[in-house]
């Protein structure tokens, strides 16, 4: 393979997916496990549904720019090409994992949308989104497997069509929509100072790190078995993303602030939790973009 | 793209299977439809007789309108090693119009599909959305690509506008060498089938499992597993 069909455009439909979904997922834990009854964490809750759903909808809107009928639409102003992408939505072909994970977005969205709506109707007290929760927990962790699955259904691709691929993007969509929840507490200048959020974020950090390890060492193998150079090596330019924005800046620097804050027994500052978030962000779509790099590259 | 009969066959199959406890695979179904007088249309291609004047190549351009850089065939040069010695063959490229084609599942939008007549895989660029999707299942790089003049993809269909008609393939037409024939293999009488029973030709990248439908003479084992695409530099040039 030689020619990048799938870059920046469907790394960010990935990654705004996954982070959407990770939010959301929280967002609904929080709610069922009736945390909610405090009142920074039902604040926390709502506007994690919000920013999830926002999330969805604008990585949606990624794969519809990606789409080369849309681009050849806006660049020679035809009408017909632009709109076409209504077809995406309203066709469904069971064979297609991308059929199925349209609709799948489709649904994750409206029942977002009605989660969010929940919160503005119930006030905290009285409180009864339970339903709507588990609907949305369920639709995360489809969704968020779905971005995996989406490259894993092409078979022939020896990084993509590798299973460990939906536990590596399950992982990340956890601890990118803990970043997002993070943003959202702390814009909501809730501390932590019992260091529970970074707690729980480092666990899910230390659990990526290992699944990203056994991709990293199968990887290896299954390049050298094709005899070709490994494709996450640092010569390539997937492994170059991977290493540095996946790995360091995505995983052992938000882990490392985490940690000494923790072991300090230090709170956290604001400035310092808003980076943290920011770099989780930044390495989840690193990941993304670095395994559609690799596995456009042999 | 399914007809009442076929799945209700496709349906029984499954429900044997389901009832005996075992994997029956829809294939041989598939192969009574084909046995009750469908055609698989494909190419064999002689190898020896390829001299890479690039005829094919041109002529499938003005047939099919496509730009001077994007194309449904064409013919890298390939170098081999024999006895310490560089030797270098031409060989055409074109998408294989495969039995079992891993770019019509993945269609989101249906697009892509396989028509029961005759066996070739079509793009309804009227549907396709350009999503990339089935370029991305292709294991042959470059036989599927997004031709820039209408935003969606494009592949050879064996000049489907002529062979409904009964002609040949553009490229089979002026071919210089003789090296491409065309016809169907589901009649034994064709010179397709004559030249399959003949020499036993070989498919390229046959463990990508999608059978494909162009043949070539005068490939060996080794050359038929390497992963070829349609742009490969020309590293050999006259
Ligand atoms: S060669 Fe590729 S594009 Fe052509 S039918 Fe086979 S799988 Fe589809
Ligand atoms: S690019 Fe077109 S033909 Fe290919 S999978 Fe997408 S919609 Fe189907």
């Amino acid at each position: 393979m030689s020619e990048v069909h799938w870059g920046l455009l469907v790394a960010a439909y990935l990654f705004l997916a996954g982070a959407g979904a990770g939010a959301l997922f929280i967002s609904g834990a929080l709610v069922l496990s009736e945390k909610v009854a405090h009142a920074h964490h039902w604040s926390t809750a709502k506007f994690s549904a919000i920013a999830g759903l926002l999330l969805l909808m604008l990585g949606t809107g990624m794969i519809v720019f990606d789409l080369t009928s849309f681009q050849y639409g806006i660049f020679n102003g035809d009408m017909s090409k632009l709109l076409r992408f209504y077809r995406l939505f309203m066709t469904f072909e069971p064979s297609s994992m991308m059929s199925i994970g349209t609709w799948l977005l489709t649904l994750a969205i409206i029942f977002a949308l009605l989660f969010c709506f929940s919160f503005k109707r119930h006030d905290q007290e009285t409180f009864t989104s339970r339903g709507y929760a588990l609907i949305n927990l369920i639709l995360a962790v489809c969704v968020a497997s779905y971005t995996a699955l989406l490259i894993g259904d092409i078979k022939h691709n020896i990084v993509w069509s590798n299973s460990i691929l939906v536990v590596i993007f399950l992982v990340s969509a956890i601890s990118s929509g803990a970043a997002v929840v993070l943003i959202v507490k702390t814009w909501l200048k809730q501390s932590d100072p019992h260091h529970h959020f970074a707690k729980a974020d480092s666990m899910v950090m230390l659990i990526e790190l290992f699944v990203l390890g056994i991709f990293v060492y199968v990887i290896a193998n299954v390049s050298k078995f094709y005899g070709l150079d490994n494709l996450l090596g640092m010569a390539t330019s997937a492994g170059k993303i991977w290493w540095l924005g996946a790995v360091v800046v995505g995983l052992l620097l938000p882990l490392l602030l985490n940690l000494t804050s923790i072991m300090g027994r230090v709170g956290v500052s604001h400035a310092k939790e808003y980076g943290i978030a920011a770099l989780t962000l930044v390495g989840a779509f690193c990941l993304r973009y670095s395994v559609l790099l690799a596995g456009q590259s042999y | 793209m399914l007809d009442r009969r076929r799945t209700l066959k496709l349906l029984a199959g499954g429900a044997i299977a389901t009832t005996g406890m075992m994997f029956i695979p829809a294939d041989p179904v598939i192969a009574d439809i084909r046995r009750q007088g469908k055609k698989r249309l494909a190419m064999v291609i002689d190898l020896g007789r390829c001299n890479g004047c690039k005829a094919c190549v041109v002529s499938c351009g003005i047939e099919n309108g496509n730009l001077p850089d994007e194309h449904r065939t064409q013919v890298p040069q390939h170098s081999v090693d024999l006895n310490g010695k560089q030797y270098v063959f031409n060989l055409p490229l074109l998408c294989n119009n495969c039995d079992k084609p891993s770019c019509v599942s993945v269609c989101p939008t249906g697009a892509t599909f396989k028509r029961e007549q005759d066996g070739i895989v079509v793009v309804d660029s009227q549907l396709c959305i350009g999503c990339n999707y089935c370029i991305q299942a292709c294991p042959y790089d470059g036989v599927r690509f997004t031709h820039s003049a209408t935003g969606t993809v494009d592949k050879c269909n064996f000049c489907i506008q002529r062979t409904s008609r009964g002609l040949l393939p553009a490229c089979v037409e002026t071919c210089t060498g003789g090296a491409r024939v065309f016809g169907d293999i589901n009649d034994p009488e064709s010179e397709v089938s004559r030249l399959i029973r003949q020499h036993r030709p070989l498919v390229l990248q046959a463990g990508k499992q999608t059978s494909p439908n162009v043949f070539y003479i005068g490939l060996t084992q080794d050359e038929s597993n390497r992963a070829n695409s349609i742009n490969s530099p020309q590293t050999w040039q006259r």
